[in-house]
C-alpha cells in the first residue's frame, strides 16, 4: 500500500511538473527562436538597421561573384542589400559585412573576423572604424575616401581594394552601371595621356621589340608615341603605358593597365598622384620619380623606363644607340685616360678559376698607364652574374675607377652597385681600402649585404692578383711569413727545437725555440712573446718574436700581430725597427728609438724585451743577470718606510734582479735582529718616474709606503676636470694608505681600486707594488713563501 | 515547553538579516561568487531565486502532507527543477541578455542549497502562507546579499554601475579602479570583508543584549 502511494505521488508530481513545463515551453519557444535568429544575424541587423526579424534574409544564389571578394549577398526586399566579403589583410583573411540602402548609401559596416596586428591592422574591428561608414556614399567607400588605419597601409589597402570590387559589382548589378570592358579602358587610358581625339596607329611591326620590355609601339596623331611596357615588379605582370611627345621627346603620360603589387605599397603606381608625376617629365628625370616605399616596384618601373627611353632615343630622335662594345670602351676610357688604347694581355696570365675574366692595359699613346680588370662574380641573384671593370694606376697602384658592365640584381637593392653614387668613390681609392673591403654603402647597397659581400671578396682577389703580378708583392701565408721572419732573425738557421718546459714563471712567453744551423750548432733562442700593449683602458696586446743570440745579444725583434690603435703599431713591423735591437747586449742598458708617435708602444716592447732577457739569463741559462749597480736609498727614506727599525742593511744581491727594484734592505732593530725588509723601487707615473720605499715585516704585513720622488700633477688633472679631486693629490693622497698595514698576499688576491681620472699614476704604482709583492714571495725574501 | 509560534512578520524578516542566507547561513555560495560581477546580474539572479523559492516553498508546503517521507527529496527536486526550467525559458524569452549574462548559473539554481534547504527545513513543516513568507524573506535576503557584493565589485572594480543600460552611474575614473575586484578573486575579497563587517555588527548587537 505504501509503495503504491509512493509511486502514485511521484507519478502525479512528475506529470504535473511536466505539463507545466510543456505549457511554458509552448509559449516561449517561438520567442526564443526569433531571438536566436536575431542573435545569429546580429551583424546583419547592425549594418542594415531597417532589417527586422520578419524579413527574408536567405542569401541570394543568382549572382556570380567571380572577380570580387564577395562571399554572400542578401537582398532585403524594399530595404537594401547586405554583402559579406573577405580580403587578405596583413596577416590574416579579414571578413566583413556591409549594408547598403536602395539609394547607394552604406548603412553600416562591421568587421566580422580578423587576425591582424593588434594596435595596427586589428583596429579594423573597432567600433570607431565602423561608424564612419554609416551614411557614406558607396562611391566614396570604393575610392577609399574614409579614414584608414594609421600604420596599417596593407590592411587598409586590402579593404579599399575589396570594397572597390564589391561596389563595382553592386553598381553593375543593381544601379544599372555598365562595366567598362578592358578594351574600352585601354582606349580611355590611351586617350587620357595623349591629345584629345587622337588617332592611334599600331606601328609595332616596324621595330624589333625582342629583348625589350616594350610589347607595343603606337603613334597618336603622328606627334606622340605610346609604348606598352611589360615588366615584373615585386610580383610579376606589371603592364603600363607611357607616352612621349615627338616634338619635345619628353614623357607626357603614364598609366598602369595591370599590376598585382602589394596593396598600399607597390600598388600605388596605379594611383593618380603617382601617375601625375609623368604628365610632363623630361627623359633624364626618371630617377626622380618617387612617392613609394616599394623600392623593388619603383626600381622595376624606372629600369624599364630607361630601356624605353633608350629605345625612343634610337628610333625617334635618330640617336644611334651605343653598342655594347662602344659602351665597354667608353667605360674603360672613363676609368683610365681619355682615348686610351686598350690592349688585352689576358693571355699572359693564368686566369683559370679566377673571378678575373680579362686583364687589359690602357696605353695613353706613349706608355701603359693603367691596368683594367674585367671581373665576373655571382651576387644575390645566383642565376646570373655581375660583371664589372676596375682599373689600377700602374704608378701608384691605387684604384682609378670602377664601372658595372652588367648586373641583374634586385632593383632598389643590389642593383645600386651600378649607381654613379656608388662607383664615384672608387676614383683614387687606396689599394688597401679595396683590399680590406673598406667601401662605403649608398642607398640600396646597404640593404644588399649578399651582393656587396660577394663584390668585396672579388675585389680582394683582384687586389691580391694585382699586387702579385704588377707589384711583385706576394701576400704570403702565415706559415710563409713565420718562416721568413725567423730567417730574418737567424739567417743561418736550419732547424728549431721547441723548448718544452713550464713557462708559467713568465706570463708573456707563449713558447720558445732553440735555433740550430745545419751543423747542429746552437745559435740562440727565438721567444714567441705576447705582452701587454700601450693602452691602459682596455687590454691590448703586442705579439712578436724576439731572437736572443747564444752570446747574450739580441738577434732582433719581429712583430707578428697587435690590436693597438690602428696605425700606431704599423711601423714596428718594419725590419728597420726590429733590427735596432740586433747586436745589443741583452744585459746592458739599451735604448731603442721610438717610432714616431708611438712611444708608449715602444716602451711596452722594450720592457717586454728586457723581461725576456732576464728570463733568458736567469731561468733558461740559470745564470745571474748582469744587473745595474744597486742604488742606495737615503736613511730617511728607509726610516719613513719602516719607522720601528734602527738600522738597514742592503741584501739585494742575494736575490734576483727585478727591473723595478733599486735595492732591498733588511730592517734591523737595536739588537741587530732582522724585523723586516724595505724595498726601494720605482714605478712609471704619468709625469715621470715615481721612487718609493716600502716596508714589510717578517709575516708579510706592509709598513709605510713612502714616496721619495715624483712629478705627478693630479692638480692639473683636476683643473682639466678629468679628475674629481676626491682623493687629494699625489703623494699625499689617502690612496697610498691602501697599501699600508696590509699583507702582500691580500694585495695579490684582491686588487686595490684605481683612482678615476688619474689611472696612469695609480695603475703604474699598483702594477709595481703588486710585482714587488709577487717578487717577495717568489724570491722568498727573508724566507717568505 | 512549546516554542512560541513565530508571526508572519518574524518569519519574513528572519531571512532578511538574522538568518541572512548569504552572510549568515552561507547558502548558495556558488552564484554568490559567480554572478556578482555586475549589479544587473545579481538583481537578475536574485529575482530568479525569489521566483523559484517562493513558488517551490508554496508548492511543497501545499503537498507536504501528501508526500511520503521516503521520496520527499526526489519530489522536491522535480518541483524545483520544473520551476527553474520554467524560469529559464521565461528569461530566455523575455530578458535574453540577462539570461546570457547569468549563463549556466541560471540552470544551477536547481541545486542551490538555499532552495532545497528551505524546502526541507521550513516548507515541509509549515503552511503555505508561512512558507511563501519564508521563501520571500529568504530570497530577498539572498538577493540583498549578492546585490550588496555586486555593488562593491562593480563600483570599485569597473568604476560604474549600469543596469539594463538605462540606469547608470559613473563614478571612478579608470586610473583609480581596482581591477582585481571584477575578477574571480575579487569576489572572495569583497565577500570576506562584508562577512567580517556584518559579523561585527551582529556580535556587537549580541554584546549589547548581554549587557542590558
Amino acid at each position: 500500500m505504501k509503495h503504491i502511494k509512493i509511486i502514485v505521488t511521484l507519478t502525479v508530481v512528475v506529470l504535473i511538473s511536466s505539463l507545466a513545463v510543456f505549457y511554458v515551453e509552448d509559449i516561449t519557444t517561438p520567442i526564443i527562436d526569433a531571438y536566436n535568429v536575431q542573435q545569429a544575424n546580429i551583424a546583419k541587423f547592425e549594418v542594415l538597421p531597417e532589417l527586422t526579424p520578419d524579413d527574408d534574409i536567405t542569401p541570394s544564389d543568382t549572382y556570380d561573384f567571380t572577380g570580387t571578394s564577395i562571399t554572400e549577398l542578401i537582398i532585403v526586399e524594399g530595404k537594401g542589400y547586405i554583402y559579406t566579403a573577405e580580403f587578405q589583410g596583413f596577416q590574416s583573411v579579414i571578413t566583413y559585412i556591409v549594408g547598403m540602402d536602395l539609394d547607394g548609401n552604406i548603412t553600416g559596416y562591421k568587421t566580422l573576423t580578423q587576425g591582424d596586428t593588434p594596435g595596427l591592422g586589428a583596429l579594423i574591428a573597432e567600433d570607431d572604424f565602423f561608424t564612419q561608414f554609416i551614411g557614406m556614399k558607396t562611391s566614396d567607400a570604393a575610392a577609399g575616401n574614409f579614414d584608414g588605419l594609421a600604420g596599417a597601409t596593407i590592411t587598409t589597402g586590402g579593404l579599399i581594394g575589396s570594397l572597390d570590387k564589391l561596389i563595382e559589382f553592386h553598381n553593375v548589378e543593381f544601379e544599372g552601371a555598365v562595366v567598362e570592358s578592358p578594351e574600352a579602358r585601354l582606349e580611355r587610358l590611351k586617350e587620357e595621356i595623349t591629345s584629345v581625339g587622337a588617332t592611334f596607329t599600331d606601328v609595332s611591326g616596324d621595330y624589333d621589340l625582342s629583348d625589350s620590355p616594350i610589347s607595343k609601339v603606337e603613334t597618336a596623331d603622328d606627334n606622340q608615341v605610346i609604348y606598352t611596357v611589360e615588366v615584373d615588379g615585386y610580383n610579376p605582370g606589371i603592364i603600363y603605358l607611357v607616352a612621349f611627345d615627338l616634338d619635345t621627346n619628353d614623357i607626357i603620360g603614364f598609366r598602369v593597365i595591370e599590376q598585382y603589387e602589394t596593396i598600399g605599397l607597390g600598388a600605388i603606381i596605379e594611383d593618380e598622384t603617382f601617375q601625375a608625376q609623368f604628365d610632363d617629365l623630361a627623359q633624364d628625370e626618371i630617377d626622380s620619380i618617387g612617392g613609394s616605399t616599394a623600392v623593388i616596384t619603383l626600381g622595376a618601373i624606372q629600369g624599364s623606363l630607361e630601356d624605353v627611353v633608350d629605345f625612343h632615343k634610337e628610333q625617334f630622335e635618330g640617336e644611334t644607340p651605343e653598342t655594347d662594345a662602344d659602351k665597354l670602351l667608353r667605360f674603360k676610357r672613363e676609368i683610365t685616360v681619355v682615348d686610351a688604347i686598350i690592349n688585352d694581355v689576358s693571355a699572359d696570365y693564368d686566369l683559370v678559376g679566377s673571378v678575373i675574366d680579362k686583364v687589359e692595359l690602357a696605353n695613353d699613346g706613349t706608355k701603359d698607364v693603367a691596368v683594367i680588370y674585367t671581373v665576373v662574380f655571382v651576387g644575390y641573384n645566383t642565376g646570373d652574374v655581375i660583371e664589372y671593370l676596375i682599373s689600377f694606376d700602374l704608378e701608384t697602384n691605387d684604384i682609378l675607377g670602377f664601372r658595372v658592365v652588367y648586373q641583374n640584381e634586385t632593383p632598389g637593392y643590389g642593383d645600386a652597385i651600378e649607381d654613379e653614387a656608388y662607383y664615384l668613390q672608387f676614383v683614387g681609392m687606396a689599394q688597401l681600402d679595396a683590399l680590406n673591403g673598406d667601401i662605403d654603402d649608398v642607398a640600396g647597397t646597404s640593404g644588399a649585404p649578399v651582393t656587396m659581400g660577394a663584390f668585396k671578396v672579388s675585389l680582394n682577389t683582384v687586389v691580391v692578383f694585382h699586387k702579385l703580378e704588377f707589384e711583385g708583392v706576394v701576400l704570403e701565408s702565415d706559415e710563409e711569413r713565420l718562416t721568413r721572419l725567423w730567417l730574418e732573425l737567424f739567417p743561418t738557421a736550419s732547424y728549431y727545437t721547441k723548448v718544452t718546459r713550464d713557462y708559467s714563471a713568465h706570463y708573456d712567453i707563449e713558447e720558445f725555440y732553440e735555433v740550430y744551423d745545419d751543423t747542429d750548432t746552437y745559435l740562440g733562442n727565438i721567444y714567441h712573446v705576447k705582452s701587454v700593449g700601450a693602452s691602459y683602458d682596455e687590454e691590448t696586446y703586442l705579439e712578436f718574436f724576439l731572437g736572443i743570440n747564444e752570446d747574450r745579444t739580441f738577434a732582433g725583434l719581429r712583430m707578428w700581430a697587435d690590436n693597438e690603435t690602428p696605425g700606431k703599431a704599423t711601423d714596428f713591423y718594419l725590419p728597420a725597427y726590429g733590427d735596432t735591437y740586433t747586436g745589443d747586449d741583452i744585459e746592458d742598458t739599451y735604448t731603442i728609438d721610438a717610432v714616431a708617435g708611438a712611444t708608449i708602444t715602444n716602451d711596452a716592447l722594450q720592457a717586454a724585451a728586457l723581461s725576456i732577457a732576464i728570463y733568458h739569463v736567469e731561468v733558461y741559462e740559470g745564470a745571474q743577470f748582469a744587473r745595474p749597480a744597486n742604488q742606495d736609498a737615503e736613511d730617511s727614506y728607509l726610516l719613513s718606510a719602516f719607522p720601528s727599525a734602527v738600522s738597514f742593511n742592503s741584501v739585494y744581491l742575494d736575490y734576483a734582479y727585478n727591473s723595478h727594484i733599486y735595492n732591498i734592505y733588511e730592517a734591523l732593530d737595536g739588537s741587530d735582529n732582522v724585523i723586516g725588509y724595505v724595498y726601494y723601487a720605482h714605478a712609471q707615473g704619468n709625469d715621470g718616474t715615481i721612487g718609493f720605499t716600502w716596508g714589510v715585516n717578517l709575516i708579510g704585513v706592509t709598513q709605510q709606503l713612502y714616496i721619495t720622488h715624483d712629478a705627478e700633477t693630479w692638480d692639473y688633472a683636476e683643473s682639466y676636470d678629468t679628475y674629481d679631486g676626491s682623493q687629494g693629490y699625489f703623494p699625499d693622497t689617502p690612496w697610498i694608505n691602501l697599501f699600508e698595514g696590509v699583507t702582500f698576499s691580500s694585495l695579490l688576491t684582491s686588487q686595490v681600486d684605481l683612482v678615476a681620472g688619474v689611472t696612469t699614476t695609480t695603475s703604474g704604482m699598483r702594477d709595481v707594488l703588486e710585482d714587488i709583492a709577487q717578487y717577495h714571495s717568489d724570491e722568498s725574501v727573508g724566507g717568505a713563501g | 515547553m512549546a516554542r512560541k509560534e513565530k508571526t508572519l512578520k518574524e518569519i519574513f524578516t528572519n531571512g532578511l538579516f538574522i538568518q541572512n542566507p548569504t552572510f549568515v547561513q552561507f547558502l548558495g555560495m556558488c552564484p554568490t561568487l559567480a554572478v556578482t560581477k555586475s549589479v544587473e546580474s545579481a538583481i537578475g539572479m536574485g529575482a530568479g531565486v525569489i521566483f523559484v523559492l517562493v513558488l517551490s516553498n508554496l508548492a511543497i508546503s501545499l503537498i507536504r502532507n501528501l508526500v511520503p517521507r521516503e521520496v520527499r527529496i526526489p519530489i522536491y527536486i522535480v518541483i524545483i527543477a520544473s520551476l527553474v526550467t520554467i524560469l529559464e525559458m521565461f528569461m530566455k524569452a523575455f530578458v535574453p541578455d540577462l539570461a546570457v549574462s547569468l549563463g549556466t548559473f541560471l540552470s544551477l539554481i536547481v541545486v542551490n542549497c538555499l532552495i532545497l534547504g528551505r524546502a526541507e527545513a521550513f516548507a515541509s513543516k509549515n503552511g503555505p502562507i508561512k512558507s511563501a513568507a519564508d521563501g520571500l524573506g529568504m530570497a530577498i535576503g539572498f538577493m540583498g546579499g549578492i546585490v550588496l557584493i555586486a555593488i562593491f565589485r562593480e563600483l570599485l572594480g569597473a568604476g560604474s554601475i549600469t543596469i539594463w543600460g538605462d540606469f547608470g552611474i559613473d563614478l571612478i575614473p579608470k586610473n583609480y579602479q581596482i581591477g582585481i575586484l571584477v575578477q574571480a578573486s575579487g569576489a572572495f575579497l569583497v565577500f570576506g570583508v562584508l562577512v567580517a563587517q556584518i559579523n561585527k555588527i551582529r556580535m556587537g548587537r549580541a554584546d549589547r543584549n548581554e549587557v542590558t
